[in-house]
């Protein structure tokens, strides 16, 4: 892994037994992380998305089938092969911490809040509670979020209140990766935004490396400096987000951008035809090519190997042969 | 916890219920004690239960505390069954009446004699003779004789008939006894107060004949040619239209399918009337109370406020009052039947937990967004609650039902163990009840508390499985479980 | 602030409760005294006690026999006045409402207590502590053990033990009595393994240790018994509920976080689960004291249970009465300390109760 990058991802599997059969959520990513960067993951929901962040800090569930593939950090560790007890200790919130999804009931109902900020300081840096509780206060005010906050209980806050407390409490031990899982899905507009310039001013602040999980691609244009586009499991284009966003060349990618509204050039709203593909059967060969307009024998049948158009351009397509 | 975001079928339920192999299990016992309900009134009418369940005379052809049957092979001791001889009975090879002299006006008399050929490997549990007497003035006289199949006889009574029908009851008779004392007396030299006729008379005679546990049987069998014990009854008849018959009733140890209790009852009819009665009082008061908690739950939940809050202050009330304390004192002052009884736990647990349950769950669905929609075009309260959120309710609803019918199949039987039950019905938890209080389980009478609990117990099981199977269909973050 | 708006919550409850004992007592009360007999025992009562006051008392003896009746008599008639016995029920039923409020239980007709005493008082109070003995002990063991059970399942889903206890979950619901019958008759009067019953063997052993030995021994099979009645469906009841509860979103930041699996366990499960499991713990404890009744005479078991049992079948309306005073307390005094520990472990509930 070249010394810039402060994360490489090299195909990822992870995969869960349900009652129908193997779901492959994440079924063979790959991407590098570059120091102080962001790369945003794009994709419709249910193309494996947020199995990405669990499959990356390893948090398996339950019914994990198949969990392959390498996750390397700076010093070359590799966070897949690790006891769960050295990346408990070591890596999850200290190197690598997410702030998690504004709709998921993410913050412990019984405790509050403060309590649930200082919590890793507690129990990793080993603070006394006094003093986390100290920190505690300067992380929430950090993301905007006055002292009375530290006694409130999570039912008493807006979800924007809430977003603020989650990205507080992942920063709370100063971790170099944070993995954002739509942090602003279930806000309004104006919250939204609000959120995305924090975002934006604590990565600059303190030096952070963002993943950026969404579905949002004029979110992603915020803040991403690379942009990687999931689909069906799989990582289908990565690019530089420059020329991503003037030339997206996988099919996929650019249908997306032209189901996206621009304030500038007139366009025609296009969608998507065909729904998001099974990820317990998947198509064969190339999985987008049910809906693909240009769909040809071959994407029936091979999947498509990595062709790289530029050194930050790569794309997953048989028309790029 | 759960949002109840799907509606269900109540078919679409059954189907997968089945599919559930706890619910297999528990509709297919369902089914079966429906069937032994639907069976109960036509093997044991109804009037003939209720008449006859207390009597003491119906019963007194059975023996006392016998057990079933199927103990016989199971056991593979060949346990005595009733053997009764009656000398009305034309056709009976085994039974012989005849006039044994000249008939006149003024003296008759009439020689009855039963064969009884005894195989079995247990001694009767008693001997009775009934006689059935007729005439105006002169009272009969009647002299009985028992032949062994050894050979040796006695007599074992000899007396004046008073009466239309007496009853010689034979094991426990005085002058049998001292007859039989001296029978003792003569055959083995030992010297015995009081022995017990059915081991004697049925005894070889060896020493320690008369001690039940040291006898062995005198088998007709073990003869070359299978000699029975005779009993001849000789009466003597002073007047011409005089007449006597008489029932002869060896009491065995085993009887029916079920056994019997010490007021010599069929189990049996108890076992298979306590289906129908169990499964009406629990399904009965599971219904009326899960659809008024429901009611009352929801009508908390919708209309909130003032009605909310004095149905949750009362219910709070319900919960702190001691339910059997009440209901036992009801009980006992007031001499209830079944159907009083059920009213009054109806009565004493209106304000249950679920209406906390329920008024959760419509609080739930009241905030979903088609509600909204449908207060906003105007929908009245009534057609919002009927059509919207009772369908919602409605699997739930029947889950509870479910699930709540064996607390009361307990409860009904546990209120018969304290003595608090339907007095004149034969209910499961009266059998138990009359069993424990008789000592059953101190005395090995095994099959007179086992056999109703078991049954209970199943009942109950039947429910706890359906209802297992429909919460997890109903429940959608069980299934996954 | 907050701790503030707590007390008076508790307070509230605490009233209400009070009341909810008190409408009971008052039921109960009324119901008894239909048949009529309250009134007529404490007549004869007061009656017996005039008379023999009377009769004992060295001064009146100078007087004739019909001297004496009619003081009996004049005497009897001031204190039924003095005590409001003349007067119509309502205002009775108020008076007695009042008398066993404050504990004022009277004496029994028949049943007496071990000491003689027939203060209803004295007899509840010395069989008191046999009940609690057997069913708080019973209903605690049962607490744990389904809790731990519950949560041994929970993280070994699908396991031998889980489908067992999922198989014999039906057998619960059974209550503790109909199992005690059906087990004395296996173990007791079969296999002869445990007494049949009563809290000591008779004659009792003079040695303290053996004597408490000997209580053991007899608390085994009925604590068996009650444990067994929750066991299944309680350990299912609870691993379903630590399932529902692993799989919320807060327990995956939790592991995200890096925090240890017993910090996991207990905070971001347990904790935020306790509130069904303690009402559990608390319903089980207020259904015990019910259920005993029927445990106790099956198993002769000497504590209140039991002596319903005998009261209600003698009739011995003050005992009834103050059995139900004793039962209402009691329930109360469980709902109420429920009503703390809410408060103390879900900040939700705070809100959302009353």
């Amino acid at each position: 892994m070249s010394d810039k990058n402060v994360m490489s991802v090299e195909s990822l599997i992870l995969h869960y037994r349900t009652v129908r059969g193997a779901v492959r959520a994440v079924d063979g990513v790959s991407f590098a992380l570059p120091k102080g960067k962001t790369i945003a993951v794009v994709g419709e929901s249910g193309c494996g998305k947020t199995s990405l962040a669990s499959a990356i800090t390893a948090i398996l569930p339950v019914n994990v089938e198949r969990y392959e593939g390498s996750v390397f950090l700076e010093d070359g560790v590799d966070v897949t092969k690790m006891s769960e007890d050295e990346r408990r200790q070591k890596i999850r919130w200290n190197v690598i911490s997410t702030v998690f999804q504004g709709a998921m009931n993410a913050l412990n109902p019984v405790y509050e809040v403060g309590y649930q900020v200082a919590e890793p300081l507690i129990v990793h840096k080993k603070m006394k509670k006094e003093d986390a509780m100290d920190e505690a206060k300067n992380a929430l005010s950090l993301v905007g979020l006055p002292s009375d906050f530290l006694k409130r209980y999570p039912h008493q806050l807006s979800g924007g209140m809430k977003q603020r407390v989650m990205i507080a409490m992942a920063l709370v031990l100063r971790p170099k990766i944070v993995i954002l899982d739509e942090p602003t899905s279930a806000l309004d507009v104006i919250t939204q935004a609000n959120i995305m310039n924090l975002l934006k001013k604590l990565k600059w602040d303190l030096n952070l490396s963002y993943i950026f999980i969404t579905h949002d691609l004029a979110l992603a244009s915020e803040l991403a400096d690379i942009v990687a586009v999931m689909y069906a499991g799989r990582i289908v284009e990565r690019a530089s987000s420059e020329k991503f966003f003037t030339r997206p060349e996988h099919p996929y990618s650019q249908k997306l951008m032209q189901s996206v509204p621009t304030l500038r050039s007139k366009k025609e709203l296009e969608y998507i035809p065909g729904a998001p593909p099974d990820l317990i059967y998947p198509p064969p060969g190339c999985r987008f090519h049910p809906r693909c307009p240009y769909a040809m024998d071959v994407c029936k049948e091979k999947v498509p190997e990595l062709r790289e158009l530029n050194p930050d351009h790569v794309v997953y397509c048989w028309l790029h042969q | 916890m759960s949002r109840p975001s799907e509606t269900f079928s109540l078919k679409g339920v059954f189907g997968e219920v089945v599919k559930n192999p706890a619910g297999r299990a528990g509709v297919i016992l369902l089914v079966m004690y429906i069937v032994l309900s639907a069976i109960a009134p036509i093997v044991y009418p109804y009037n003939m239960v209720i008449e006859n369940w207390s009597s003491s005379t119906y019963w007194r052809e059975n023996p006392r505390l016998a057990q079933p049957i199927w103990v016989k092979y199971l056991s593979g001791i060949n346990l005595p069954e009733n053997i009764i001889l009656d000398s009305r009975d034309k056709t009976n090879p085994n039974v012989l009446k005849a006039s044994v002299s000249l008939e006149t006006v003024e003296y008759k008399e009439i020689l009855i004699k039963f064969k009884v050929f005894y195989d079995y490997d247990d001694f009767p549990s008693e001997i009775a003779l009934l006689f059935f007497n007729k005439f105006n003035q002169s009272n009969p006289y009647i002299k009985v004789f028992w032949t062994r199949p050894d050979g040796r006889e006695l007599m074992i009574y000899s007396g004046m008939q008073r009466f239309r029908e007496t009853t010689l009851y034979v094991s426990i008779d005085e002058s049998v006894r001292k007859a039989l004392t001296e029978f003792v007396a003569n055959t083995t030299q030992e010297l015995v107060d009081y022995p017990s006729p059915e081991v004697v008379l049925f005894a070889k005679a060896e020493p320690g004949m008369w001690n039940k546990d040291r006898a062995k049987i005198l088998k007709s069998s073990s003869f070359g040619k299978p000699q029975p014990h005779v009993v001849s009854v000789r009466v003597f008849l002073y007047e011409g239209d005089a007449d006597v018959d008489c029932r002869l009733i060896i009491y065995g140890k085993v009887y029916g399918l079920a056994g019997t209790d010490n007021r010599r009852r069929d189990l049996t009819m108890a076992l298979i009337w306590g289906a129908p009665i169990a499964l009406s009082f629990g399904l009965l008061s599971s219904l009326i109370l899960t659809l008024i908690q429901t009611f009352l739950g929801s009508v908390s939940a919708w209309y909130g406020g003032v009605i909310d809050n004095v149905i949750q202050r009362i219910t709070e009330v319900y919960m702190v009052v001691p339910f059997i304390s009440i209901l036992s004192a009801i009980a006992i002052f007031y001499r209830l039947t079944i159907w009083e009884l059920l009213l009054a736990v109806v009565i004493l647990s209106l304000f249950g937990s679920g209406i906390k349950s329920t008024k959760v769950l419509v609080l739930q669905i009241k905030e979903e967004a088609y509600i909204e929609g449908a207060i906003s075009y105007g929908a009245s309260d009534l057609r919002i609650l009927l059509l919207y959120i009772l369908p919602r309710i409605l699997p739930t609803l029947v889950t509870s039902i479910v699930s709540s019918v064996p607390g009361f199949v307990f409860l009904e039987a546990g209120l018969a163990v304290l003595g608090l039950g339907d007095p004149m019905l034969p209910t499961w938890g009266k059998v138990v009840s009359d069993a424990y209080s008789a000592g059953a389980a101190y005395k090995g009478l095994w099959w007179w508390a086992i056999l109703p609990s078991i049954l209970i117990i199943l009942l109950s099981a039947a429910f706890v499985l359906l209802g297992y199977a429909m919460d997890k269909i109903v429940n959608p973050k069980l299934r996954e479980l | 602030m907050g701790k503030l708006r707590i007390y008076v919550h508790l307070l509230k409850r605490g009233l209400l409760l009070f009341i909810t004992v008190v409408v009971a007592i008052y039921a109960t009360i009324i119901i008894v005294n239909m048949g009529g007999y309250i009134d007529e025992i404490i007549k004869s009562q007061l009656l017996e006690d005039t008379t023999n006051l009377i009769k004992r008392d060295p001064i009146y003896r100078t007087l004739t026999p019909a001297e004496q009746d009619k003081l009996i008599k004049a005497r009897y008639e001031s204190e039924l006045e003095r005590r409001g016995l003349n007067q119509p029920f309502i205002i009775r039923s108020l008076i007695y409402l009042k008398d066993a409020i404050t504990l004022d239980l009277g004496r029994s007709l028949y049943i007496t207590s071990n000491t003689g005493s027939r203060r209803v008082q004295t007899i509840i109070l010395e069989l008191l502590p046999t009940s609690v003995m057997l069913f708080t002990t019973g209903t605690v063991l049962s607490f744990i053990i389904t809790l731990y059970l519950g949560l041994y399942l929970s993280r070994h889903r699908g396991g031998l033990l889980d489908k067992i206890v999922v198989a014999l979950s039906p057998s619960s619901g059974i209550p503790p009595w109909l199992y005690g019958i059906v087990f004395i008759i296996i173990f007791s009067s079969y296999l002869h393994i445990f007494p049949y019953g009563g809290l000591v063997s008779v004659p009792p052993p003079n040695d303290p240790v053996l004597y408490f030995l000997d209580a053991l021994w007899h608390m085994t099979l009925p604590l068996i018994c009650w444990i067994l009645s929750g066991l299944f469906l309680g350990a299912y009841g609870n691993r379903n509920y630590f399932l529902l509860f692993s799989s919320e979103d807060y327990v995956t930041v939790g592991k995200a976080k890096g925090l240890p699996e017993s910090a996991i366990l207990r905070r971001y499960v347990l904790r935020p689960s306790s509130s069904p499991i303690i009402l559990g713990l608390a319903l089980g404890l207020i259904g015990s004291w019910q259920g005993a009744i029927i445990t106790e005479t099956v198993f002769n078991w000497p504590g209140i249970g039991l002596l319903t049992n005998k009261a209600l079948t003698a009739v011995d309306t003050p005992i009834i009465i103050g059995l139900a005073v004793t039962y209402g307390y009691l329930l109360a005094a469980t709902e109420f300390i429920l009503e703390i520990l809410y408060s103390y472990l879900d900040p939700r509930i705070r809100v959302l109760m009353g």
